[in-house]
């Protein structure tokens, strides 16, 4: 079908808009219990198996002709050219200067198409499983000689948010290490986290990780150097407290020397690589620490795999290509603005933050390549929490509020199988609790799509208007055959390549972030007010000029 | 009485030597028949013992088919390592036509309940539980000299035939402690701990010694003048191995916590030991900052402690992984124990065997004393100085007098002082 499709002329994009918008307006009045009635077919149509990952979108309110008219959209905008440019060193990013090459962290260390890249990447990788291997032996040793038991991982956004979610959906998959190992993160700049966390480490046994792309990030910096005077306090002021207890990760090698992390401890990514794309790379150290190095090979193979689906597979059953066409769907021609993410497993309870930060952060912007203001909506907000637990809190709106609001469920169809130390006794009772959770999960993609049509006849009939479901909800559904690095690899890959197709839709750079530049910044300015180093209120608005007033008493 | 002797265990060896000693028939069924013979146990008095009695002929080898079927007793000791053997043994028992019930003795340390698992194969038979409380180095009057002797057995008749069995040793009433089996291999069990409570207490004590400038010698000398608490095991040092008793300690903390009592004691205990395992790597590493790379490194015995080729659960192996993490060749002496550790570990670049202890100190950065082997204690210290790359002495036993070693020119580093 891609071969007929990828003749059209690419000035017709709007011609496909046009049609996109006739038949968004036309599916306003159509119910999802509609389109399952008339085609018994459905499922099988509309869902796509691969590798570990079943993609079931027939939940959506959308029909073959539909589909074909976005992937027609695809087309015009050049999709296949864009990923190709994705996919080389092409620098993509244009507002940096950059390419994008994310991929190329989990490319296979022998891979033929790019022996360089994979080197470079390789040579990093084997320093980080290294360091790894010798805190998982009980080996890696503070300035006393006592053996690291603490590691505590210090960063910000894209240091933090993908290692902290990764290390916590696959806590079953933690590697046994020969003295007890525990991991932690610190990412918020007033030290929250670490005033909670200090008294209860052992400077003695605690292992520092500075992980900053840039290596100037403020939250993070500040972190490390309370954390520095914490250690020297205990330890002394000596060089090799420094060298035991601090690993810096950063493309900025000049800058970790300079705050006084060892050259043997500095582990290295690229310009290349987005903060938020960065887990893949050394940044993912957490994770590695945490499910081992064959668990970690595992993940980047998981990812790769999807690499491979998104540049080969036909459109129609391109996972990501799905994704990002759907979203676009009901953003921009169904009027749905919110995009809820709803996991049906309590490990996966960073995985909205993240996706926030992934989908908001890349795509949360007005203006196209080509300097204009953008003519369609660009990113929904993003927004969830892990399933069984948000049933609790705002389903009553996704049933009987007012938005409309499309979800991703989110579920691994076997858990509690793979007889792991950390739940072995008990894996009778949790494999049952996961089939609770999995029923749950149908249940509630099957009223939000449904309404009143999924309860009974009979109960129907003598039902007020205030236990009335109006349904019609969209909703995608996510199955892994488990939760496990691989798989985890693949979802992560999957929604990452979906922002990147929405991007090309919507004709934007999603890989720069100006947007959270300006603020630094200010508060820059506003620092030595607050300090009370002086300088001048005069030049501020009367609400700051006010509130700086209360906070200087 | 005819007494059936299993097992390869030191207990069984000083069992054999002395029941024969005093008269009772006793066979010693051990699938390596011949070798009986040349067995040594790491214990002179004992092997010229055995001799004695093969001589006599009280002692005589046999195995399970030869074995006459009127014998009254059996004496089973087994190792923790080899319950399945002697499990298999036992069925083999009791294919045998012999009139039950007979006296069955488990002297093996298998824990709790050890006792009734081996009861289970001869159910018919009087099981009762004799506890080793042998010491290697002066295995023959531990046994002999102990002043009341814990028994596992509650049946009246039952006692009255451990005694005239055990009469020639043990002939006064009041020298039997009897109590039900299962209290007597917690008993067992609980005595090991308690002596693992006071080493490791001492190395704890030692490690605050340090700090405050106080030679831990002289608290220990102090503590063991006063009576209630007496001089044994308050030597702080490298940490405690052997098998036998660092099972122990393991099976007591594992029952203790899965009962649910919540008691960290005996887990905090076998964690200091552990701790003390590489207490000398930690000094070397200060010594050294932390810049080990490239170093050789002279240790002197890697037995669990001297006059035993014995290594299982010693310091040596904690401290042989820590010195090679860090790229640090080591050249290893040992009076008995070097054939264990070559087994063991095989080839390798940064391990060097060395039949003289002098050969081991030739170009190292630092020299770690791990055993006490009486071939160490007055060493020619003229001799290490010159062929020391560098003079630290690291004594992990304190087995040197700290002034002497420093005015003879060396860096030196005890445990607690």
């Amino acid at each position: 079908m891609s071969h007929r499709i990828q003749r059209l002329p690419l000035n017709d994009t709007q011609s496909v808009l046009a049609g996109l918008t006739e038949a968004g307006q036309q599916f306003q009045s159509v119910h999802l219990k509609d389109l399952f009635a008339q085609d018994a077919e459905r499922f099988t149509r509309f869902h796509v198996r691969f590798d570990e990952v079943v993609y079931d979108f027939s939940k959506h309110r959308l029909d073959q002709k539909v589909l074909n008219r976005l992937i027609d959209f695809a087309h015009a905008q050049d999709l296949s050219g864009w990923i190709k440019r994705l996919f080389s060193e092409e620098a993509i990013n244009y507002t940096e200067q950059r390419s994008v090459m994310h991929w190329a962290l989990r490319l296979p260390q022998d891979d033929a198409s790019h022996p360089a890249l994979a080197q470079q990447v390789h040579e990093q990788l084997q320093r980080m499983f290294a360091l790894v291997e010798k805190i998982h032996s009980g080996q890696y040793r503070g300035a006393t000689g006592e053996v690291i038991q603490d590691v505590v991982n210090i960063g910000v956004g894209g240091s933090d948010l993908g290692p902290l979610m990764a290390s916590h959906a696959l806590a079953d998959f933690r590697q046994a290490t020969v003295k007890p190992l525990n991991m932690h993160f610190v990412s918020t700049m007033d030290g929250s986290q670490l005033s909670e966390l200090l008294h209860r480490l052992r400077p003695e046994t605690t292992l520092f990780i500075i992980s900053s792309k840039s290596f100037s990030t403020i939250d993070t910096l500040s972190n490390a150097q309370t954390v520095r005077l914490w250690l020297e306090k205990a330890l002394g002021q000596y060089a090799q407290v420094l060298r035991h207890h601090f690993v810096g990760v950063s493309t900025k090698p000049e800058k970790m020397t300079a705050w006084g992390i060892a050259p043997e401890n500095q582990f290295l990514f690229w310009d290349w690589v987005g903060g938020r794309y960065s887990l893949w790379s050394c940044i993912g150290l957490p994770i590695a620490l945490s499910i081992g190095v064959e668990g970690f090979r595992q993940f980047l193979a998981g990812a790769h795999a999807i690499d491979r689906h998104f540049q080969t597979a036909p459109f129609a059953q391109n996972i990501p290509v799905l994704m990002g066409l759907i979203g676009a769907w009901n953003n921009n021609f169904l009027d749905i603005q919110t995009h809820a993410m709803l996991p049906y497993d309590g490990r996966l309870k960073y995985f909205s933050s993240y996706l926030q930060q992934l989908e908001m952060e890349s795509n949360g912007k007005s203006i196209q390549r080509d300097g204009q203001a953008v003519n369609l909506d660009t990113c929904p907000i993003v927004w969830g929490e892990v399933g069984p637990n948000a049933q609790h809190a705002f389903y009553q709106l996704l049933h009987q509020g007012t938005h409309a609001v499309s979800c991703d469920f989110i579920a691994p169809v076997k858990r509690y199988n793979a007889n792991q130390f950390t739940y072995a006794e008990n894996a009778e009772a949790l494999v049952e609790q996961h089939h609770l959770a999995l029923s749950n999960c149908l249940a509630q993609s099957r009223l939000l799509a449904f309404g009143n049509q999924a309860l009974g006849a009979d109960v129907l009939e003598s039902l007020p208007a205030y236990k009335q479901y109006e349904g019609n909800q969209p909703s995608s559904t996510i199955l892994l055959s488990e939760l496990n690095p691989y798989s985890l690899g693949m979802l992560i890959a999957m929604y990452e390549h979906k922002v990147f197709v929405q991007s090309v839709l919507w004709n934007i750079n999603p890989f720069d972030q100006w947007g959270v530049e300006k603020g630094k910044e200010i508060a820059n300015q506003l620092l030595p007010l607050l300090n009370g180093e002086g300088g001048n209120l005069e030049g501020l608005d009367a609400s700051t000029r006010g509130l700086i007033e209360v906070l200087l008493g | 009485m005819k007494v059936a002797i299993f097992g390869k265990t030191l207990y069984a060896g000083v069992m054999a030597a002395l029941l024969a000693e005093c008269g009772h028939q006793v066979f010693w069924c051990d699938d390596r028949l011949c070798e009986l013979f040349k067995q040594h146990f790491p214990d002179e008095s004992v092997n010229h013992l055995l001799e004695k009695q093969f001589a006599s002929g009280f002692l005589a080898c046999s195995d399970i088919s030869t074995l006459p079927l009127d014998i009254d007793v059996y004496f089973f000791s087994f190792s923790p390592a080899e319950e399945a053997a002697g499990l298999a043994l036992l069925h083999e028992l009791a294919q045998r036509p012999v009139i039950h019930p007979k006296l069955m003795i488990n002297a093996s340390t298998l824990g709790l309940h050890g006792t009734s698992r081996l009861r289970q194969v001869l159910p018919d038979d009087d099981w009762i539980y004799l506890p080793d409380i042998i010491q290697e180095g002066k295995a023959l009057n531990s046994f002999s000299q102990v002043t009341q002797l814990i028994v596992g057995c509650t049946d009246a008749a039952v006692q009255k035939k451990v005694r005239e069995f055990l009469r020639p040793l043990f002939p006064r009433e009041q020298q039997y402690l009897f109590m039900p089996v299962l209290d007597a291999e917690f008993t067992k069990l609980s005595i090991s701990g308690m002596l693992a409570t006071r080493i490791s207490y001492m190395n704890d004590l030692a490690v605050v010694a340090e700090k405050l400038g106080i030679d831990i010698s002289h608290v220990r000398q102090g503590m063991a003048a006063d009576s209630r608490i007496g001089a044994a095991y308050l030597y702080p040092g490298a940490g405690f191995g052997g098998d036998n008793f660092s099972h122990d300690i393991l099976t007591l903390s594992d029952t203790v916590s899965d009962t649910g009592v919540k008691s960290r004691l005996l887990a905090q205990v076998w964690d200091i030991n552990e701790q003390q395992k590489e207490l000398l790597f930690r000094k070397l590493w200060n010594y050294y900052h932390g810049d080990l790379a490239g170093k050789t490194v002279a240790i002197w015995g890697a037995s669990f402690k001297e006059n035993t080729s014995n290594v299982q659960q010693s310091p040596v192996h904690v401290m042989l992984k820590a010195l090679w993490a860090q790229g640090v060749t080591v050249k290893l002496h040992d009076p008995q124990a070097l054939p264990e550790i070559a087994a063991l570990y095989g080839q390798r670049d940064d391990l060097v065997l060395c039949n003289d202890q002098y050969e081991a100190v030739k170009g190292v950065h630092a020299l770690c004393l791990l055993t006490a082997w009486k071939q160490y204690w007055s060493p020619n210290y003229k001799y290490l100085l010159q062929h020391m790359q560098h003079p630290l002495v690291l004594d992990g036993r304190n087995i040197y007098d700290p002034e002497y070693v420093k005015a003879q020119g060396f860096a030196y580093m005890g445990v607690g002082r």
